[in-house]
């Protein structure tokens, strides 16, 4: 449907891993080596329906109560350092999204990268799309106590950076970024660049391929 | 009688917060006979045996350490906390992946406050499903 002037999306709250940069895969394998340093065979396609979920919140799918409270911090930080360590190896940026980025921004609409991620990840992944300095905004697990499905990654950008959830639009790959944004009333766009299953993601109000083709071929949804 | 009281005190704002007990040390004179009894009622594997020592337990979240020698009883308890590093006094890196510090509670019983921070040291890891 095409939306009128008025109805635009003015603001963009953007997903990192699976939207700008194929990584979903490499965080699972991640969260395998990290949960074998506890020992516990946990194999990386078991967990990777659950990436886009904060880590805490991740954990808690795979291990007892207790083991989260004493360990969940140690677990998190372990599979922080496994990911780095794969970074450069695995992690590769979408074609064209840091671009659709850029694009968005001269065209006067705000993006926020609103992240589950930890801030030593979204900075790296930043230097690899080189949109440094080119974003409105960036909020991380680390400004909320609950990451995603949880709304508050979302709802701290909308706040932080004067956004309003009536013209944001939540831009994902995951259905825990669904799940977040419908939570606030924030429509939601569903990018399959992350690699999850139609079903999972139909409650989107928009699905695209990935970012870049959002830009260009949703290009009326933005002012 | 408690000992060193005073030496242990932290300021309000600055003490850790406990999260659980995860583990305790026995000292025996047989303890082949006493990791047998606990892991009867606890169905705990062995994490590791050496002469002076059986550790069961799921990892470091969780042990029975049992020690050989007398007099028989309790002598440590570890208790996983958050924020330890807040209260500025020195801990260590220890192999069960936490920064740690043992404080004397009562002659020959150690509390140990430990703050999990990274994956634990090799003797401490165990294949499971």
């Amino acid at each position: 449907m095409r939306r009128s002037v008025s109805d635009r999306y003015s603001a963009v709250l953007l997903d990192l891993d699976g939207c700008l940069v194929d990584s979903n895969d490499a965080h699972a394998r991640a969260w395998s080596d990290a949960f074998a340093r506890f020992g516990r065979r946990v194999p990386a396609a078991r967990i990777r329906g659950h990436i886009g979920k904060g880590g805490q919140e991740l954990l808690r799918d795979f291990v007892t109560d207790k083991e989260h409270a004493v360990l969940g911090s140690a677990m998190g930080a372990e599979q922080t350092e496994k990911f780095l360590a794969r970074f450069r190896r695995e992690v590769r940026p979408f074609p064209g999204a840091a671009a659709a980025v850029r694009a968005m921004r001269r065209a006067g609409v705000a993006v926020v990268l609103a992240s589950s991620a930890q801030p030593e990840v979204i900075e790296r992944s930043l230097a690899l799309l080189r949109l440094q300095g080119v974003l409105t905004g960036v909020t991380s697990s680390e400004d909320v106590e609950k990451a995603k499905p949880f709304d508050d990654i979302f709802s701290r950008a909308l706040a932080r950076y004067g956004l309003s959830a009536a013209t944001a639009l939540a831009v994902g790959d995951t259905p825990y970024d669904i799940a977040a944004a419908h939570q606030i009333g924030v429509a939601c766009a569903a990018m399959r660049s992350g690699g999850f299953p139609l079903r999972k993601l139909r409650c989107a109000e928009h699905l695209f391929a990935g970012v870049a083709e959002m830009w260009r071929a949703g290009r009326d949804l933005f002012p | 009688m408690a000992s060193g009281q005073g030496s242990v005190s932290v300021k309000k704002e600055n003490r850790p917060v406990p999260v659980a007990f995860h583990g305790i040390a026995l000292r025996a004179r047989d303890p082949e006979a006493l990791a047998r009894r606990a892991r009867a009622i606890l169905g705990w594997p062995v994490l590791r045996k050496t002469r002076s020592e059986i550790v069961l337990g799921d990892g470091p979240e969780l042990f029975l350490r049992i020690l050989r020698g007398e007099p028989e009883g309790v002598v440590e308890m570890h208790l996983a906390v958050e924020a330890l590093s807040k209260s500025r006094r020195r801990t260590e890196r220890d192999d069960l992946g936490g920064d740690s510090r043992s404080e004397e509670l009562l002659e020959g019983l150690a509390l140990t406050l430990r703050e999990f921070k990274r994956a634990p040291g090799r003797k401490w890891r165990k294949k499971r499903s």
